[in-house]
């Protein structure tokens, strides 16, 4: 237990892992600044649609894409200098790649938890700190109040909005944070089993936009992947029905791993 | 002579003829649609649209009116956005390809409704509204309702 909790903290430790830190600044700053430029054309009804055009960036289309480059690429590295062959000898090989998967899925969540929280705070707290430009509910015909109770419906989850903003932000930000860690988990679980590392590092990004394709071309948008994540401008659906599509896929990557786990010593791209 | 080759200058000639035929009978083609879809309609009556997003947010547009008051917001009634998306609206001037003077309004759906701010001048023609799905579509959407430049 003790070294598997000094192989964590060394993995996760700031002097190792300062890329991703300095990423969920860039990836925070550079989502407000195209957000606040976007808004210079538009006017929202409320201080949710102005969090959900924060949001609605490219990111949202390469979300496991971003997640696996930013959390699998060390794995992916040492795999490919065999640097695992080299280390099994002093190391046990579930505790090596339980600290890679562990690791990988809290700088996920830590960074995508940070990313959705951080603009939660700027669409929720300080844009009506600076007088909330560029909302106007009179442009929908609404006034102050109907604007805010719209926001309620207005996409998949908003409805925690009665609990208060502040718990609908801690609450999505949760939501994504632990999407991003089953994305590294998938990403991780893909560079053990296939050869091809390339291809490993973009199967969570495959998965994710061929299931959203499909749901689409079926007339049920609201199963893909990239709704169940971020549901800006679809009708709203119960959480429940908009989780589902990922509860599944969390759930497949959980019994793959336990699958996966006891036969760690039979895979060819750790022997 | 039966049988022999055309001369390769012949040959060109009928090439660029034929050519030639194909651009004017594009020309005239555009021409006709361009026409259709530049008919002037007074811009305070309602009139209804049916109109397709297509994949990937690229925009849809309605028909065309002519603006009638400088800076008066347009209006805009949706009747259907189709499966469950939502869609942004923009007033937008030569048919779509400017939409600089518009001012975007989000995620309407199904009943909705909203004005259209905008800072066109009165009398400009080819005005258009230009509808986006407000989130990646992965399917063309169609959408439809009445709108008003005003």
């Amino acid at each position: 237990m003790q070294q598997w909790r000094r192989l964590l903290s060394r993995e996760l430790s700031l002097r190792r892992r300062w890329r991703p830190a300095t990423f969920a600044v860039v990836l925070v700053l550079g989502t407000l600044a195209f957000g606040v430029v976007k808004t210079q054309n538009g006017v929202f009804r409320n201080n949710f649609d102005v969090f959900g055009q924060f949001l609605s960036s490219p990111l949202t289309l390469v979300f496991p894409l971003v997640v696996a480059l930013l959390t699998c690429v060390p794995l992916y590295q040492e795999l490919g200098d065999r640097f695992i062959v080299n280390t099994r000898s002093r190391i046990d090989l579930r505790l090596y790649v339980g600290v890679k998967l562990v690791s990988a899925a809290l700088i996920a969540f830590a960074v995508f938890f940070f990313y959705v929280f951080a603009t939660f705070a700027v669409a929720f707290l300080v844009w009506p700190a600076i007088g909330n430009p560029n909302v106007d509910p009179a442009v929908y015909n609404m006034s102050a109040a109907d604007a805010v109770a719209d926001s309620l419906g207005s996409a998949s989850y908003s409805s925690l909005l009665q609990f208060g903003p502040f718990a609908y932000g801690l609450t999505y930000a949760l939501w994504v944070g632990i999407l991003g860690a089953a994305y590294s988990a998938i990403g991780t679980a893909a560079l053990l089993l296939l050869s091809n590392r390339s291809l490993a590092l973009s199967v969570p990004f495959l998965i994710y936009l061929l299931e959203t394709v499909i749901s689409a071309l079926l007339g049920a948008p609201v199963l893909g992947l990239l709704y169940s994540a971020f549901p800006y401008g679809l009708t709203q659906t119960s959480v429940i029905v908009a989780a589902a599509p990922s509860l599944v896929l969390i759930a497949a990557t959980a019994i793959m791993w336990f699958r996966l786990f006891p036969r760690l010593h039979q895979l060819d791209r750790l022997a | 002579m039966l049988g022999e080759k055309p001369s390769s200058a012949g040959m060109e000639g009928e090439v660029m003829n034929k050519k030639f035929a194909k651009l004017l009978t594009v020309a005239a083609l555009t021409t006709a649609l361009v026409g259709v879809g530049g008919a002037a309609i007074a811009g305070t009556s309602y009139v209804s649209f049916s109109t397709t997003a297509p994949v990937g947010q690229y925009p849809g547009n309605t028909g065309s009116q002519t603006k009638t008051t400088t800076n008066a917001s347009g209006n805009v009634r949706i009747t259907t956005v189709g499966s469950t998306y939502k869609t942004d609206a923009t007033m937008c001037s030569l048919l779509g390809v400017y939409c600089g003077g518009g001012t975007k309004v989000y995620s309407l759906d199904d009943g909705g409704s909203s004005t259209l701010p905008n800072t066109y001048t009165g009398g400009t023609g080819n005005m258009v509204t230009s509808f986006q799905i407000s989130t990646w579509n992965a399917a063309a959407v169609s959408i439809s309702g009445s709108w008003r430049t005003n």
